[in-house]
């Protein structure tokens, strides 16, 4: 069956980056039963509704939303938060949500354990607190998957591709183009050189053990990435994501940024980057908090953070499995995540008792192991990151070596070789 | 503190490659519970010796579709591992600890090629001190009459220095004159200028130049020449490829005792001088400086006077393409039951996996843990008896039909194609050319973006089919447009306009073979240029 594919939203009028229109095309080429957003956008009770009101729910359910760093979707969570003047969802309001029970899951005729939700936007994999609560308030489906990088969908002729981009963020006052204005101060070239310098000491403070070349290959890869990068949408591009804060109650805007809780564009990264290259958004996480706010209008009523972020894209098709690009999250609690490919008969790969056999299956030594350090405390969390390194799928077969072809038959225009012996006199 | 070790083995796509595995500990052999034979075991959980300093880890593959892979880790006594320098890009590790226990899982990253750039550089060392060159005039020469050749003369003369030391390094080639490619005719004659300051200095400094090796019994190609621009790993996107079919060898060499026979035939391939030389370095490089000797065949400046040394990496970079060039060291083909000169690349999707491999190792080389899953725009370029192995895939529906043809290959080369051939079972001449266009138009009729570029020194009628405009008279270099892309270039410069762009009269042409070779030593610099990656 069709997947089934709702787009949150549509893109502003004259937007240079057609996210919306674009994924529309992509999914619908791809065969995909497409939901448009609504008038006002879509919110998770109107997709919630949607699944509700049919009668065979495919298993792949797609969610296409512009996203930030910061886990958050252009979706608010209810039809009720939405006509209050909410234009996103947080991990904050999946939390409420949850907590006041304020949105019924969609229940197992239309979501199981075999139920994928892939979301397909910006960064909201880098947290795991906020698939979590997604997945609770879809009735823990069998997994979810989101990004970890920035999400785009590019145009190459007529074909629709999905890709992500490598992205660096970095905390900046003022916003990177005040206004109308077609370049920051101080212009383009002066914005990427400081750019680039403050991201190479930020993303560079992650010591790489045996790098070959050094912190160098990080600021070159952000000279390479900024050289000709500007507002507009392109193969490298900068952007902003602005959180604007409001006063509460009797608060000043000054109280409440100040009152602003720290929060991050990611879970902390345990795993130490291999190389520079490495070194982005996905192994680095920005922090900010009140201390980041300045004053967004002269009269102080309202303020703001603002994160700068170069992004890069990757030119390659998207993998939808757990690795640096995208984050799985399973409702199963088992030790082990990965589903395990069928065994290969024979000699290649079928270990018995050892670690991990050919197929990536989990034997019983690992599993005694892995039971000896759950008993010690291990985290469970560690446990299943390792697993999911593991090798997956079938034992790979080889090249082709038999290739029946001729290649052609004998030359007769003469002899390719220029024969030392013939030169001639000047 | 416990520390575990548990090792495993994949592929670039992350499928399991069955291993077996073995071990030491500060140089004492460990063994895993699950031990197939004494100190093998194909999935090993190793509890490592208090104290230990350097785990040792060989995969040896079952099969010989990979190469086997030994890495050393340092190990920390909170149970953390290192792994060696040079093997950083060739294993991934993940761990999960506890308070008194730590486990690590050390996934080596297998593949099916291996860098075997010394070893070539170690043939360029050892020329064969006779050749079996022919007597009777038969191809192929089996036993021929042994004479003696002075190949390090020979080299000293074409390239200055020989042989390379140490490294297949690419050198600046302030002597060479390159295809002015904006304004490639003038007055009749070629317009060359002198190489750009950027080419004056060594290209290595931009480029990893390396020979890999591809594993397998009887592997053909086995060797391959490939330049990686740097830049790749700083983005790790699909890599766009300039895949260079040289001539072949048996139809060439076959007389003078290259390749085969003699005291060559106890070096079979590709393991001798020839193959290294003739079958890559040669591809690479271009010769010079030209030396001061009065009895120069051709007088000219490079790479006019020795063309057989055609600067392929020098041209991309003299073209602006940021692009992977890859050149199939082909096997000679001695007797007919021999398998093709280029083997398993006569298959066109084996070529695209073996494209995405290669991709693989060399990102893996850059450390770029996760290389791309596919490869990004190719170009085949095809030179003399070469453009039958295109022709060859072109020609073949089901070839072009297949993804590596229809969706990844944009752009096809031919340099100096042959227009005909002899028969030899019925001694007719048979017509190749005419051929040759209508499979890559057929090709081309794919996608409105593919590209046909082909470069000659004849007049051919058939070339009329490529071009919408009607074609002049030689010299020329004409073109045609899709989508305000130039999709088509045909280019036809006469013997004459050779003879006169190097200053000789026209009673005293250059010879065939020289204009020849010099399509490939030069006019690749135009086709690269035409933006087709």
């Amino acid at each position: 069956m069709a997947d089934l594919t709702f787009l949150m939203n549509v893109d502003p009028p004259g937007d240079s980056n057609p996210f919306y229109s674009l994924a529309k095309q992509f999914f619908v080429a791809a065969g995909s039963d497409v939901v448009d957003a609504p008038a006002g956008g879509q919110t998770l009770e109107g997709v919630f509704n949607d699944l509700t009101s049919r009668t065979n729910v495919p298993a792949t359910i797609n969610l296409v939303s512009r996203a930030s760093g910061f886990a958050s979707m252009e979706c608010p969570v209810t039809l009720a938060s939405q006509a209050a003047g909410r234009r996103t969802m947080t991990v904050d309001d999946l939390q409420d949500a949850l907590a006041a029970k304020s949105l019924a899951p969609p229940g197992p005729a239309a979501v199981t354990d075999k139920t994928r939700i892939v979301i397909y936007g910006c960064d909201v994999g880098r947290s795991e607190s906020f698939l979590r609560m997604l997945s609770g308030l879809f009735g823990d489906p069998g997994e979810v998957l989101a990004p970890r990088r920035l999400g785009v969908f590019t145009l190459d002729g007529t074909t629709v591709n999905y890709r992500q981009a490598q992205t660096w963020s970095l905390v900046r006052q003022p916003p990177l183009i005040l206004d109308s204005a077609a370049a920051p101060a101080g212009g383009w070239p002066n914005y990427r050189t400081t750019f680039v310098d403050d991201a190479s000491l930020k993303f560079g403070r992650v010591a790489i053990p045996d790098e070959p070349v050094g912190t160098d290959r990080l600021k070159d890869m952000l000279t390479n990435a900024a050289a000709n990068a500007t507002t507009t949408f392109g193969p490298t591009f900068f952007f902003e994501e602005g959180i604007q804060i409001f006063p509460q109650g009797p608060q000043s805007a000054a109280e409440a940024a100040a009152s602003l809780a720290s929060r991050s564009n990611g879970d902390p990264v345990t795993a130490l980057a291999k190389s520079a290259l490495d070194l982005d958004d996905t192994t680095v996480v920005t922090a900010i908090s009140g201390t980041d706010a300045y004053a967004a209008n002269p009269e102080k009523t309202q303020f703001a953070i603002t994160v700068a972020i170069l992004a890069q894209i990757i030119d390659q098709d998207v993998l939808i499995a757990e690795g640096q690009g995208y984050r799985r999250l399973t409702a199963s609690k088992g030790l082990a995540p990965s589903p395990g490919p069928k065994p290969v008969g024979g000699g290649a790969g079928s270990g018995g008792g050892g670690g991990v056999s050919g197929t990536g299956a989990v034997s019983a030594a690992l599993q005694a192991v892995i039971e000896e350090l759950l008993a010690d405390g291990a985290a469970q969390a560690d446990i299943d990151a390792l697993l999911a390194s593991l090798p997956q799928g079938d034992a790979t077969e080889g090249l082709a070596t038999e290739v029946p072809e001729p290649d052609g038959p004998w030359a007769t225009e003469g002899s390719d070789y220029s024969d030392p012996a013939l030169e001639e006199p000047a | 503190m416990k520390i575990f070790l548990t090792v495993t083995a994949s592929d670039w796509r992350d499928t399991p490659v069955p291993c077996y595995f073995t071990a030491t500990a500060d140089s004492f052999e460990m063994l895993s519970p699950s031990n197939d034979e004494w100190g093998k075991s194909k999935a090993p959980v190793y509890e490592l010796p208090p104290k230990t300093k350097e785990v040792t880890v060989t995969a040896t593959p079952i099969g010989d579709t990979y190469w086997p892979r030994t890495i050393s880790f340092s190990v920390s006594d909170s149970g953390s591992f290192t792994p060696d320098s040079e093997s950083k890009g060739f294993v991934g590790l993940a761990s999960a600890p506890s308070p008194q226990k730590q486990l690590t899982n050390a996934k080596f990253k297998m593949s099916q090629f291996q860098d075997s750039t010394k070893r070539a550089v170690k043939l360029l060392q050892d020329p064969p001190k006779t050749r079996s060159i022919s007597v009777g005039g038969k191809k192929p020469v089996i036993k021929g009459k042994p004479d003696g050749v002075d190949e390090l003369k020979f080299h000293q003369d074409r390239y200055g220095t020989w042989p390379p030391t140490a490294e297949w390094r690419l050198d600046g080639v302030p002597h060479v004159d390159f295809l002015d490619v904006g304004n490639p005719l003038t007055s009749g004659a070629l317009n060359f200028a002198p190489a750009p300051p950027s080419l004056r200095t060594p290209l290595d400094v931009n480029v990893d130049s390396v020979v890999l090796e591809l594993a397998g019994n009887n592997q053909v190609p086995r060797f391959f020449a490939v330049t990686w621009p740097r830049a790749l790993y700083l983005n790790p996107a699909p890599a766009p490829f300039l895949i260079y079919i040289r001539q072949f060898n048996r139809d060439n060499y076959a007389e003078n005792g290259i390749f085969v026979g003699g005291e060559l035939d106890s070096k079979p391939y590709p393991e001798n001088f020839d193959y290294a030389d003739v079958g890559m370095f040669e591809s690479l490089h271009y010769a010079g400086p030209t030396p001061d000797s009065p009895r120069l065949r051709v007088r000219a400046r490079s790479p006019l006077w020795f063309p057989n040394a055609k600067g392929v990496p020098y041209q991309a970079a003299k073209a602006g393409a940021n692009v992977v060039c890859v050149f199939p060291c082909n096997k000679f083909k001695l007797f007919e039951k021999d398998p093709p000169e280029f083997g398993v690349l006569n298959d066109p999707e084996a070529t695209e996996a073996i494209l995405l491999e290669l991709q693989a190792f060399m990102f893996w080389k850059g450390l770029v843990d996760s290389p791309p899953t596919s490869i990004g725009k190719t170009a085949i370029a095809a030179f003399s008896s070469g453009t039958f192995f295109l022709g060859n895939w072109l020609k073949d529906e089901a070839k072009r039909k297949g993804h590596f043809l229809s969706k990844v290959v944009r752009a096809v080369y031919f340099l100096e194609p042959m227009r005909a051939y002899q028969d030899k079972p019925t001694g007719k001449m048979v017509q190749v050319l005419d051929t040759f266009v209508d499979s890559a138009l057929r090709w081309a009729n794919q996608d409105p973006d593919k590209r046909i570029r082909l470069y000659m020194q004849f007049k051919w009628d058939s070339l009329q089919r490529l071009i919408d405009t009607t074609l002049p008279a030689p010299p020329y270099f004409a073109g045609s447009s899709v989508n305000n892309r130039t999709n088509r270039t045909v280019s036809v410069v006469t013997n004459a306009t050779w003879t006169k762009t190097v200053g000789r009269p026209a009673s005293n042409p250059l010879p065939w073979d020289i204009v020849h070779h010099a399509f490939a030593a030069t006019m690749l610099t135009h086709a690269l240029a035409q933006g087709d990656f």
